[in-house]
């Protein structure tokens, strides 16, 4: 069980929150603008699908200001696929700077550099392009159809098959599913399909360049992967990995859409063509139509169970849509039985099959969940399904099966992240006492199943559990540097990045605690690839478990040094010594502070500096593991869902910081209650995103939500830093299942199409004969 | 044109085309605080107190605020410290990746200006035009209603002792 | 990203010189009123701005008649913090303004510019069901019912009021919105006005509209109400009469069936809401 810890677990003051609350020029686009800096407009495709026959761009070129116009014919032709991932890249590399083919609403076909934004858009409409527009792909279907279009007619040697429109392609197999189906007992077979989400950061994608004194390419951006950016940007423009710099400031929020190279490169070759500073920021409206998306998918799950509910067989089989380009295809697509199939690790016959599909439709990518979410949405809704079909108690069944500490499953050996998985057993997992304090919380006892009447409201609750990982096994990176100042404090260089989650401060406390010192005396820097040492990034849940792992290391080196430079000052034995409140102590009670060892290292005897440097490549990925609840009302008049009580109890091992990590919950809780209820594109039958502006993607203001209740379960992962493991993804999954089973409750409609708009719902209630109306 | 107001308590001028808005009117005096998060008036990041009523500076044309009060987060915090919106927010956990803090910020001063004492869902009513994506709203709701029990103790206003700000 | 197209900012001190600065524009001058409309939508042929902020339109006074003169510069909030405002029509005008957008809006957004611009409104049903009307300045002073007004098309003018008539006795009325989320363009919206003497209905005003229109009367919603006594089956008459009626359009946000089917729903719940505020239930 936990121990007690000075700093972690405790909620400390952010670090990076005095400038957050006054207002500090922090964000990429509250810099000072360099003199001379470029503003850069984006002309996109207005068609889903086609080949740019011509272009001119000599009457924007021409317009007084007018600094540079990229297009296809002036920008390296080279493939390279947008997913900021570990390298190689799991993902195909389908993608080029500018294309002469334009496969979505919102695919690149200029780019202008002007002196100011006015004069950039106002070039934008002097660019000729003449396009032959192509029968576009729009559907899942019809990408699998029979002599459907090619949306990448072109060689693409590292999709699955593009020549079928199949970017990614992935399978598990353990035992044999269809014995295991027929000689089960109850079976259920539920399909459900998901739609266009967006993750809408409030502040959209910006990145500033400049070349510096000594022309090396600066690029500053909200990026979550700084390392990962640098090195795309090197390969695809051609430019040695030593001549840029990639910078993160704060970011305004990313939730996967800035794990995405989208638009470093044009800053960069703007930059290194003109020798000019320049700038850019996605309009809300790019953010809609020229960013990435969640990946829209239909997943059939079959289930088999015995008479007493254990799990005998699990087929999942998946179709996903990754639009134009394949990035994060592949990965989303396994992630969505890895993350999965292992929380009922009883069945012995276990199937995955899955396969990503190329659309002429917006660009899926990362996105908090990263196909867990749509897995554990069909799979919940099965649980849900089976324990009806059972006659049992969804808590019970579930109950029954899930997977606890020290269970493993073939799933995580046999699905990766683009390769073959690393095989785990669960080092930690409360789940049982998760369920068991939700259920209590929202009344499960008295209130499941009694479907209470409110005028035309009626009232249901639902549940639904979730894991998710701690970082890539084995793939995931991660560095921390420590040195000792005069004064006894320390700076902490990490390559992490906090994209508004406050890892900054979690890593700090995380030193802060191995070294005995207050966190206002550990100066923390991150995401500067010139300044701090590597990291693969902030996606996966990886930063408190896999770059807290790094700190953990480094702080614990720099630690021994404390002591062996204290016991030269004690004349002690260094085995005997111990470090607190900034003092290292013998056990007479003799004792030097940080800041005299610090001043003879720096400047008196033996002197050194007092650092060190550490690594962490995880061996595992411990999930961490959320019991979700509802209580939802359903306006039986007009199809309209409430959600009136949210709960989650939550085992994410040790809270280093107990307010941010229930903060993450709270926020990723609630982006899955507004994609559950009414977050949608909503593509038209062109392939144009209706919803481009937040007056039409609506996602929940404070009068849309319950007050989601979080309540952290007392955990210690042993594999983690101080006993942690991650929190940040796993909420987001919650919603769409807990909602659904919720809404069965009250009425016995089965919600297995998103989002679950009141019109919707109006009509499975009349199908179902329970609606008003007749229309 | 020529547009005088008062920013944060000191008279302030700017020359600036006419079709400016107030958030790059204000943004362009260094008062970074107002974010453009939409620029169409959906997510309120830009919010700014006109004469002590908050309102999304990207929908004002500079020109409206001339001769008016106007103020940022940047005129929150003065010498003695962060004011109490600001530090009961931050405590309470309300901060995330920080972007629509401000504009959150001043929301809540319109409404503590309002009502000193709320209710839970009068300030999640005062807080509908401010979009977080980050934090699911609980814990600025909390800090929000920690600063006004601060306030209230303390006897002060959301303007505090602050000098010289109207 | 300024609107370069805007060369000229004016700001008239009074009705007359605002109204010149239109009228003399042709279609280059444009009022402006809270604004909040016009930064996103701007007509691509205007280049100026007639800012009213100084031309004393910021008021609500009692008319001669014993109604509500509301000045058109008033915000959204000056009418909800005003105690009558928010009362009149047994509270439905307050409890339509506290649905209207959000704070931040309400704060800067005037009742004269939402008339003006008559878009993805909630105000405009609730004002028609209680026969409101506009004054307008076009070198003189005229009043006109809001209706009519916003049928016909206007030459240059200043809205300077929107006018409530004085509260009718025997009246109460109800305002209903289906969105989304609570900030949000209406899926479907309704007002419904019921004026009744000697325990029979003898004035009723249904009112329906969706986020692109700006609401409209049905009459045979009306008709099924007028000549007897508010009963649940005249309210279910009326309410199926919406439904038939209504005629609203289908979108990607909602099918026309969905929104016609609302608009029964809707007038149903107004009606309801109005039967109890007639017995006394509290506006």
């Amino acid at each position: 069980m936990a121990e007690k810890y000075e700093v972690v677990g405790h909620n400390e003051r952010r670090v990076d929150g005095t400038a957050l609350v006054t207002g500090k020029p922090v964000f990429v686009a509250d810099l000072p603008e360099r003199p001379g800096t470029l503003h850069l407009a984006l002309l996109t495709s207005p068609h889903a699908h086609a080949r740019i026959r011509a272009i001119d761009t000599a009457r924007a070129e021409a317009l007084d200001g007018v600094a540079l116009v990229l297009t296809h014919e002036n920008t390296p032709d080279r493939t390279y696929t947008t997913a900021g991932q570990g390298y190689p890249e799991p993902s195909p590399y389908d993608t080029r700077m500018f294309n002469p083919k334009v496969r979505f609403v919102g695919d690149r076909v200029a780019a202008v550099a002007a002196d100011s934004l006015a004069t950039a858009r106002a070039a934008l409409g002097l660019i000729d392009v003449e396009y032959e527009v192509l029968e576009p792909v729009l559907s899942i279907d019809a990408a699998l159809a029979e002599g459907a279009p090619l949306v990448h007619d072109e060689p693409c040697p590292d999709a699955w098959d593009a020549e079928h429109n199949i970017a990614a392609y992935s399978e598990a197999v353990a035992g044999d599913v269809e014995a295991g189906l027929a000689a089960a007992h109850t079976t259920v077979d539920v399909t459900i399909e998901t739609h266009y989400g967006q993750h809408v950061p409030i502040e959209p994608h910006v990145v500033s360049s400049y070349l510096d004194e000594h022309d090396r390419l600066v690029l500053v951006s909200s990026t979550q992967v700084p390392f990962h950016a640098r090195r795309i940007v090197g390969r695809l423009l051609d430019v040695p990995i030593h001549r840029i710099r990639v910078i993160k400031p704060r970011i305004g929020g990313g939730f996967g859409v800035k794990q995405e190279i989208l638009i470093e490169d044009l800053l960069a070759l703007t930059t290194l063509r003109t020798g000019r500073p320049a700038t850019m920021s996605y309009t809300r409206e790019q953010e809609f139509h020229a960013s990435r998306t969640r990946h829209p998918m239909r997943i059939r799950v079959r289930l088999g169970a015995d008479e007493d509910g254990t799990l005998q067989a699990i087929d999942m089989d998946v179709l996903s849509n990754t639009g134009a380009y394949g990035t994060h295809s592949l990965t989303v697509l396994s992630n969505v039985g890895s993350k999965t199939l292992p929380l009922y690790n009883l069945a012995p016959d276990v199937r995955f099959i899955g396969k990503a599909v190329y659309t002429n439709l917006p660009v899926a990518g990362a996105y908090r969940g990263y196909g867990a979410t749509q897995g554990q949405y069909a799979m919940e809704v099965a649980i849900d399904q089976l324990a009806e079909a059972l006659g049992m108690d969804a808590l019970e069944l579930r109950a029954r099966n899930h997977i606890r500490t020290g269970g493993t499953s073939p799933i995580f050996r046999a699905l990766g992240e683009g390769r073959e998985g690393v095989e785990q057993t669960v080092s930690s997992c409360e789940l049982e006492a998760c369920i068991e304090i939700g259920a209590d919380r929202i009344g499960w006892a008295t209130k499941r199943g009694r479907r209470h009447r409110e005028g035309s409201w009626v009232h249901g609750i639902g549940m639904s559990v979730h894991m998710q990982g701690s970082g890539i096994p084995l793939i995931d990176m991660a560095a921390a540097s420590i040195k000792l100042n005069d004064d006894g404090s320390i700076n902490l260089d990490v390559g992490a990045t906090d994209l508004g989650t406050g890892s900054d401060t979690v890593l700090g406390q995380i030193a802060a605690e191995v070294l005995a010192l207050p966190l206002e005396k550990v100066i923390v820097t991150s995401s500067d690839t010139d300044r701090t040492p590597f990291d693969t990034g902030a996606y996966a849940s990886s930063t408190t478990y896999v770059s807290g792992t790094a700190v953990q290391r480094a702080a614990v080196a720099v630690r021994d040094q404390l002591i062996a430079a204290a016991a030269e000052m004690l004349d002690a034995d260094p085995t005997t010594l111990e470090v607190a409140s900034e003092r290292v102590s013998d056990p007479d009670g003799d004792s030097v502070s940080f800041e005299k060892i610090a001043l003879r290292a720096l400047y008196g005897e033996n002197q050194h500096q007092i650092a060190a440097t550490a690594s962490s490549v995880p061996e595992s990925s411990p999930p961490p593991f959320i019991a979700s609840f509802a209580e939802v009302a359903v306006d039986t008049d007009t199809g309209q869902i409430r959600v009136l009580d949210y709960v989650v109890a939550a085992d994410c091992g040790t809270a280093v910081h107990p307010k941010l990590a229930e903060g993450q919950i709270e926020g990723a809780v609630a982006n899955g209650i507004g994609y559950a209820l009414v977050e949608d594109l909503a593509i038209d039958d062109r392939g144009r995103p209706r919803a481009i502006d937040l007056g039409r993607y609506k996602i929940p203001a404070a009068t849309d939500l319950p007050r989601i209740e979080t309540i952290l379960v007392d955990s210690y992962d042993p594999t983690g830093p101080m006993g942690a493991k991650s929190i940040a993804e796993i909420g987001i999954n919650a919603p769409l299942p807990t909602i659904a089973n919720a809404v069965h409750d009250a009425t016995g409609i089965w919600l297995t199409e998103s989002p679950f708009t009141s019109e919707r719902v109006l009509q499975a209630l009349r199908a179902q004969g329970s609606g008003s109306g007749t229309g | 044109m020529r547009v005088s107001f008062t920013l944060n308590g000191t008279v302030t001028q700017a020359e600036v085309p006419p079709g400016t808005t107030l958030m790059e009117l204000l943004r362009g005096l260094g008062a970074v605080s107002v974010k453009d998060g939409c620029a169409r008036g959906d997510c309120g990041s830009c919010a700014v107190l006109l004469d002590g009523r908050a309102v999304t500076a990207c929908l004002l044309f500079a020109g409206q605020v001339e001769g008016r009060q106007v103020r940022t987060a940047e005129g929150l915090a003065d010498e003695v410290g962060l004011h109490p919106l600001q530090q009961a927010v931050l405590d309470a956990g309300g901060v995330q990746c920080g972007f629509c803090t401000p504009g959150i910020l001043m929301a809540a001063v319109d409404l503590l200006d309002r009502i000193p004492d709320p209710t839970e869902a009068q300030i999640r009513e005062g807080l509908a035009g401010n979009l977080c994506r980050c934090t699911g709203y609980v814990k600025i709701v909390d800090g929000i209603r920690d600063a006004a029990a601060m306030l209230a103790a303390t006897g002060r206003t959301t303007d505090g002792e602050e000098a010289g700000d109207g | 990203m300024p609107l370069t197209q805007i060369e000229q900012y004016h700001r008239p001190t009074d009705v007359d010189a605002a109204w010149h600065l239109v009228r003399d524009g042709g279609g280059a001058a444009v009022l402006l009123g809270g604004g909040t409309d016009l930064v996103v939508r701007c007509p691509p042929a205007v280049t100026a701005l007639v800012d009213l902020s100084e031309v004393g339109l910021r008021y609500v006074e009692h008319s001669d008649d014993g109604g509500l003169r509301l000045g058109a510069m008033s915000t959204f909030t000056d009418l909800l913090e005003h105690p009558e405002v928010a009362a009149y029509g047994t509270g439905a005008v307050g409890e339509m303004l506290a649905q209207v957008g959000s704070v931040l809006h309400r704060n800067s957004a005037t009742i004269g510019g939402h008339v003006v611009r008559s878009r993805l409104s909630d105000v405009l049903p609730v004002l028609l069901a209680l026969d409101a009307t506009v004054a307008v300045y076009t070198g003189e002073h005229a009043e006109l019912p809001l209706a009519n007004y916003l049928e016909g098309e206007q030459g240059p003018h200043v809205v300077t009021e929107v006018r409530l008539p004085p509260p009718i006795p025997g009246a109460a009325a109800a305002f209903v919105r289906f969105t989304r989320t609570t900030f949000d363009h209406s899926i479907v919206n309704g007002c419904c006005r019921v004026d009744v003497a000697e325990g029979a209905v003898v004035a009723a005003r249904v009112v329906v509209g969706e986020s692109s229109t700006v609401g409209r009367r049905l009459s045979a919603a009306e008709d099924a109400l007028v000549g007897a006594p508010l009963t649940s089956e005249a309210v279910a008459a009326a309410a199926d009469a919406a439904r038939r009626t209504a005629d609203l359009h289908g979108d990607w946000i909602a099918s026309a069936a969905y929104r016609q089917h609302l608009a029964g729903v809707t007038v149903e719940r107004c009606l309801t809401t109005v039967i109890d505020r007639l017995q006394g239930g509290g506006a």
